[in-house]
């Protein structure tokens, strides 16, 4: 009994190991995933976009306060799984768009989205 | 999560899984391992360490990336004791480097050695000069197995028939000028024992000594801080930095 035990501790502690790391190091996949309307950043996109391309400046500004607000709680969660540049360039597309919409630059606007959008799919797949 | 707390993590991720790969991989010393083995060591330790600083890369490709090195390497392990062909293949043979005192040169050029090397491999089998050897392998390993020639083998006490006795193990009275009471306790003798038997060999003080021993049958080995080597036996035979 006491072996059998040991034997399981001795295999399973360093297969668990094994196994939570390889979970933590893939996190990104399930951890980008909305906890609940604040922190859901696709829907925050696809919001953004559509109030670009309908030219709705004040609603797209609020959208982008929202967004930067859901960033900040998922930043910290997709770190682990994901290259450091990836979320530096999510941060710095984030400051364009804002820089964008506070020039009133439609054009900029609609291109930071869109490579918001790319990053976010790309960010701990 | 901060960039300190990433590494935190990702270091403690890689130091338990190297940790069980290594443990996985066997217990074979540094100093035992096929050059390839080496390389592979080297391989999983850089990558250990790319999973666990270099923030730029994504940690989960570099972790595949140590699973597969250990896993191919647990594979051709595997593959070397199933098949003796394989084992050639992957680990090399024993090669004939010295035969009746001739240093077979072909051999040494195949194998990228020089005379050199093969001198101070046979220093360390405690042999100076080439005519002492019947014969000298290297094996794939890196070490050298040597065979003397039958003239030059010291002569056992049973080649003589004597009876011996066996010296046991050496009991260290001093290491670095310090006196090991607990060892004089086991043996039950005392410091002024110590004293006695330090004298007999021309040693004041146990400070004097770096190292004392004594064996089973009472022998004391007494190796002194101040040591006397004559310059004639520097090894340096060539102008250069020694």
């Amino acid at each position: 009994m006491k072996s059998r035990l040991f034997q399981l501790i001795y295999y399973g502690l360093p297969a668990l190991f094994v196994a939570v790391s390889a979970l933590a190091l893939n996190s990104g996949t399930f951890l980008k995933r909305p906890f609940g309307a604040h922190d859901d950043i696709a829907a925050h996109l696809e919001q953004l976009l559509s109030h670009t391309e309908e030219q709705r400046w004040e609603d797209a500004g609020a959208a982008v306060r929202q967004l930067g607000e859901a960033w900040r709680h998922v930043r910290g969660r997709v770190r682990l799984s994901s290259a450091f540049e990836e979320v530096e360039a999510f941060d710095l597309e984030l400051a364009g768009l804002q820089g964008a919409l506070e020039s009133g630059d439609a054009s900029q606007t609609r291109i930071a989205v869109r490579r918001l959008l790319a990053l976010w799919e790309d960010i701990g797949s | 999560m901060g960039e300190v707390t990433v590494v935190l993590v990702r270091s403690a991720i890689t130091f338990f899984n190297l940790l069980i790969l290594c443990r996985l991989l066997g217990k074979t010393q540094v100093s035992q391992l096929t050059f390839f083995e080496y390389v592979s060591g080297i391989t999983l330790g850089s990558l250990g360490a790319e999973l666990s600083t270099n923030l730029s890369i994504r940690p989960w490709p570099i972790f595949v990336g140590m699973a597969a090195w250990g896993g191919f390497t647990l594979l051709t392990q595997a593959l070397a004791l199933k098949s003796r062909w394989m084992a050639k293949m992957l680990d090399g043979e024993p090669v004939i480097l010295v035969y009746k005192g001739q240093i077979l040169e072909d051999n040494m050029r195949r194998l990228r050695m020089r005379e050199s090397e093969l001198a101070e491999l046979l220093r360390g089998q405690s042999i100076f000069h080439f005519d002492e050897v019947e014969l000298a392998i290297l094996e794939p390993r890196g070490t050298l197995s040597v065979l003397r020639t039958p003239e030059t083998q010291p002569v056992t006490p049973a080649d003589l028939q004597v009876p011996v006795s066996s010296r046991g193990l050496g009991i260290e009275l001093v290491v670095d000028g310090e006196v090991m009471d607990q060892n004089l306790r086991r043996l039950g003798v005392n410091r002024a024992w110590l004293m006695a038997r330090l004298k007999e060999q021309g040693v004041g003080s146990p400070r004097e000594a770096f190292m004392a021993v004594v064996d089973a049958e009472g022998k004391v080995y007494v190796d002194r801080y101040t040591d006397k080597f004559p310059k004639a036996y520097d090894l340096s035979d060539y102008p250069g930095p020694n």
